[in-house]
């Protein structure tokens, strides 16, 4: 017995390993270089002195970190339900036995999930742009005055949120898809002989069985809006002001362009603190869930 | 059995580990290739068909029997990517850049002691390499750029403006006049159009006499916030909220590009710069454009010039070959092809370009009078070296006042606390 | 017959969808066959008046070609380092959770990949890389990012579906413990591995940062530099941006096509689904 639970304890470490040995020297000691060089002033060059618990300090204090937390929180806030909703939605659809080209049908939502960033920046822009934009054009065609996108902090945020939105939804879509497809069908059909609705059946049936995968989503989502970085880069930059630049970028900013690595780190140290404090009571509120069973 | 398949796991893993000392190995003959001759440059944007400095490299691999490998590292990108590449011992041999040498001055080679530097102009060369202490030369000009006023001519004939003259310029008054009256009468969408650069903003507050700092001494006092500077960033926002200007370029939030407006004949005026011509010359077909001499405001008229250089870092393996193109650039008949084909401004004493086109011919002549109009505020205020510190910043400021996140006091005082923060001059 | 018109209204609600998903990507490719005259001129025109690949070619001839396979070899060679270690990390942390004490701490560890914003990671991971002496090499974009948290997630997730009473059965036939991953289970989890082929594909060919901080010489770029550089000092170069960016869904697109059926599954598909 002792001997079988040697060799499997052998295997267990062995297929372990090379995951384990690629995610400690690319992750682990990143991140422990990233904490250490938050106590730093390094500039990405020569200096690099330490200077205590000054850039938490100014971290703490620092107004415009704070209004990018504040944003970042409100961007993920509201666009959590439509992230969640819609693909689940889509995915109820797309399973129905009523509905027919699904297989087209899911393809064409999911092929927005294959571009990159910058190129979904490219795509939104070129259909949002102000002056020779698609939407512009035909909201004129209508008759009515071109909208300035760009120019009002909410419509720059919706059109974000609307980027985010559409290069997401196929991806949960697919998740849903997947779990629905696991749901037994005996289930369905009792229901049916029961004479419960179409509606209820989804209300009462369906989403509840689905909480799990709910719960994955919603994890997985709220990450990905916390982390927002890269689209906002393509889609606004910032702006209008600094209106959407949330907190991945306002770390970015200061490390990158203004080379204050040392505070970069620390304000990541931060964020990471709180990130996983929110995945935290998000498992909280789930018990467990799926991750741990 | 289970050995065996220990074995051939380990062997993933050895392989694994192996990748970075291959690694390693590639390096090393890829820098052993090096020593057959090949210049390594570092260009700031993918080259056009047409991009001079692009062609004179090639011209000059094919004359002299070299080879060429280019990198294209836009300028944001350089800035981090720069010190990254000097870390690994890994620096192109020749860079086109407009700020690195200022923020890495150790790292480049005095051209002073490697070439006759004497040939350029100096005030280019100040100017160029924002250098007006040391008597080094870190960088080479191969380009000299004013900002400049484009106008739509016939959006002018349209709404009856008459061009202002080299000897009689506009008032920004009447420019911002005439930029209504475009609008209204001159069949654009907007009077005025100014790039979303700091550099070309600046131009309305130099010529209403405003600057950025003032000299003390050997140091400097803030003075981005004075009165006079917050009334001209306040008309310049009421131009952008009655749409006058395109007002999404100044708040941000867009990726829309006034030059695309210019070109597609939705803008009257256009503050831009010299670089701008030649694209604007092969891509406007629509309609005539021309440029104009700037205006004067309460104090002066105003031009910021700059422009970019040709420097060599210190650690670059072919550090000679740089030289060496960089004197053959420089030969009359090369730098003369080179000036025409970037139809820019000459930066060599007693060396100018005039294009066969009189009316090429004719806007040159305006954009070589305005070289006089460099405002000594704006000298002061790059010998202050301030964009060191803050160059993206004061543009974020700007923006936030345009976008109505803020006044425009409350954006520039808050920008002079910074600055003053970062550079320990005392906010006056 | 009132199941018909449901039927009607329920395709076609998801039929529309479907379409305006996808319409800003066809508006994409349309625009990049216009000529540069068409693409800013009012009133705007769904198909272009003078079709044109002039954008293509040039787009092309500026060795675009090369972009495309670093790329590829990027992808191809990651996602198969992904597969196996995901694969062997999944499969391990499923399988021996209730052998050995320290699966689920192991697993959390790997979870704190997904909850750190590994994007402020950047500039150490760099230093590591560069320690490593693979700066500027191909290895130093492919390594770093190999280990991913949702690989591993999603073999587990499956191998905990599996009955240990298979791996059971094979012990007592006296097979090996590495045997048994990699004759009996890993065939087992065919559709997770397409899934996690596609998944991993679309991650290398789209990253971008650590591609722009690693690679250093221009033969080594790959598409998404080569199409961030059309975004010029002084503007945009929209004729070369929109046929770049046609041409990198291509290639992913293809895979995806190939690779469609496991991924979202077909009309027919129900329940079997791992």
């Amino acid at each position: 017995m002792q001997k079988r639970k040697n060799r499997m304890s052998h295997a267990f470490w062995m297929l372990i390993f090379p995951s384990g040995l690629l995610f400690f020297v690319f992750f682990i000691i990143p991140l422990i270089l990233n904490i250490i060089l938050s106590f730093t002033n390094y500039d990405g060059w020569k200096t690099m002195n330490f200077i205590g618990l000054s850039n938490y300090q100014e971290a703490l204090t620092d107004s415009r970190f704070y209004s990018a937390l504040l944003k970042t929180f409100i961007y993920a806030i509201v666009n959590l339900p439509f992230k969640v909703i819609i693909p689940l939605l889509l995915a109820v659809l797309l399973t129905s036995d009523k509905v027919k080209f699904k297989t087209f049908s899911r393809t064409a939502i999911y092929i927005p999930v294959l571009l990159s960033s910058l190129v979904v920046g490219i795509t939104i822009n070129w259909m949002f742009s102000q002056e020779y934009g698609l939407i512009n054009f035909l909201i004129q065609q209508l008759g009515g005055q071109p909208v300035a996108w760009g120019r009002q902090p909410a419509l720059a945020t919706f059109i974000i949120s609307l980027a985010s939105t559409w290069a997401s939804t196929g991806f949960y879509m697919i998740i849903y898809i997947g779990a629905i497809n696991n749901i037994s069908h005996d289930v369905y059909e009792a229901a049916e002989i029961d004479g419960v609705s179409a509606w209820q059946r989804l209300l009462k049936i369906t989403i509840p069985l689905l909480m799990p995968t709910t719960f994955l989503v919603t994890l997985l989502s709220t990450v990905n809006l916390l982390k927002e970085y890269a689209l906002i880069q393509g889609v606004t930059q910032g702006g209008p002001g600094t209106s959407t630049t949330f907190v991945i970028q306002y770390i970015f900013d200061k490390g990158f362009n203004q080379s204050l690595y040392g505070y970069a780190a620390a304000m990541s140290v931060v964020i990471m603190i709180i990130f996983a404090v929110i995945a935290f009571i998000q498992f909280k509120v789930n018990e467990g869930g799926e991750f741990t069973k | 059995m289970s050995m065996k398949k220990i074995a051939s796991l380990l062997g993933v893993a050895a392989v694994l580990v192996g990748l970075s000392a291959c690694g390693n190995s590639n390096k090393k003959t890829s820098s052993d290739a090096k020593e057959s001759k090949t210049l390594t440059v570092l260009l700031s944007e993918e080259p056009s068909k047409t991009n001079a400095l692009n062609n004179a490299f090639k011209k000059w691999a094919k004359e002299t029997g070299n080879k060429l490998k280019t990198v294209v590292i836009p300028y944001d990108d350089q800035l981090t990517k720069f010190p990254l590449m000097l870390k690994n011992k890994d620096v192109p041999d020749i860079v086109a850049t407009t700020r690195l040498m200022m923020l890495y001055p150790d790292e480049f080679t005095d051209l002073s002691k490697k070439m006759d530097t004497s040939i350029f102009d100096e005030k280019a060369l100040k100017v160029i390499n924002q250098d007006y202490t040391d008597t080094k030369v870190l960088g080479a000009p191969n380009q000299y750029t004013l900002s400049c006023y484009f106008y739509n001519k016939d959006a002018f004939k349209k709404a009856g403006i008459t061009a202002p003259t080299v000897d009689n310029p506009w008032t920004l008054d009447e420019l911002y006049a005439n930029a209504e009256r475009l609008k209204r009468d001159g069949d654009v969408k907007y009077g005025l159009a100014v790039d979303f650069s700091r550099a070309r903003y600046d131009n309305l507050m130099y010529s209403n006499g405003g600057s950025m700092v003032k000299k003390d001494g050997k140091t400097f006092d803030v003075t981005i916030n004075s009165n006079k500077n917050v009334k001209t960033l306040q008309k310049f926002i009421s131009l952008n909220k009655s749409g006058v200007m395109p007002e999404v370029i100044w708040t941000g939030g867009s990726s829309d590009n006034p030059a695309d407006y210019f070109k597609n004949g939705d803008v009257g005026i256009y503050l831009s710069g010299t670089w701008n011509y030649e694209p604007l010359n092969t891509d406007v077909s629509k309609f005539d454009f021309g440029v104009m001499p700037s205006p004067k405001g309460s104090e002066q008229q105003s031009v910021i010039s700059g422009g970019s250089s040709l420097a060599i870092p210190k650690s670059a393996k072919n550090s000679k070959l740089a030289v060496q193109f960089l004197k053959w650039l420089y030969k009359d008949k090369n730098l003369k092809e080179y000036l025409t084909n970037d139809k820019g401004i000459s930066f060599v004493k007693d060396v100018s370009y005039v294009d066969k086109d009189p009316d090429v011919a004719a806007d040159y002549k305006i954009l070589q009078s305005e070289l006089d109009h460099v405002t000594d505020q704006f000298l002061v205020d790059e010998q202050s070296q301030w964009r060191n510190y803050l160059d993206n910043e004061y543009r974020d400021y700007l923006k936030q006042a345009v976008s109505g996140e803020m006044s425009a006091k409350g954006a520039l005082d808050a920008f002079a606390q910074d600055l003053s923060k970062k550079s320990d001059w005392a906010v006056k | 017959m009132k199941k018909n018109k449901s039927s009607i209204l329920l395709t076609t609600i998801s039929v529309v969808s479907a379409l305006l998903i996808l319409f800003p990507i066809v508006w994409l490719i349309l625009s990049s066959f216009k000529p540069s005259s068409e693409l800013f001129s009012y009133p705007l025109r769904l198909f272009p008046k003078n079709f044109t690949i002039d954008h293509y070619k040039s787009v092309i001839s500026g060795g675009f070609f090369g972009y495309i396979y670093n790329s590829l070899f990027l992808a191809v060679v990651g996602t198969i380092i992904t597969l196996a270690i995901s694969a062997m990390c999944g499969y391990a942390l499923a399988i021996y959770r209730d052998s050995i004490k320290y699966t689920n701490l192991v697993f959390g560890v790997f979870l704190l990949g997904t909850l750190i914003p590994g994007e402020t990671l950047t500039i150490s991971q760099f230093s590591v890389i560069s320690f490593m002496g693979l700066y500027n090499n191909i290895w130093g974009v492919i390594l770093p990012v190999v280990t991913t948290t949702t690989g591993i997630f999603m073999y587990r997730q499956y191998y905990m579906s599996v009955p240990m009473s298979f791996v059971e059965a094979a012990r007592i036939d006296g097979a090996s413990e590495l045997y048994i991953f990699r004759k009996i289970m890993l065939p087992l989890a065919k559709s997770t591995t397409v899934t996690l082929t596609l998944f991993s594909v679309m991650w290398r060919w789209n990253d971008y940062i650590l591609p722009l901080l690693v690679l250093s010489d221009q033969k080594k770029y790959t598409i998404q530099i080569a199409i961030k550089n059309f975004i010029g000092n002084t503007g945009v170069d929209w004729n070369s941006i929109l046929a770049a960016s046609v041409i990198s869904i291509i290639p992913i697109t293809v895979l995806f096509m190939i690779l469609q059926k496991y991924i979202v599954g077909t009309d027919t598909a129900s329940g079997d689904k791992g």
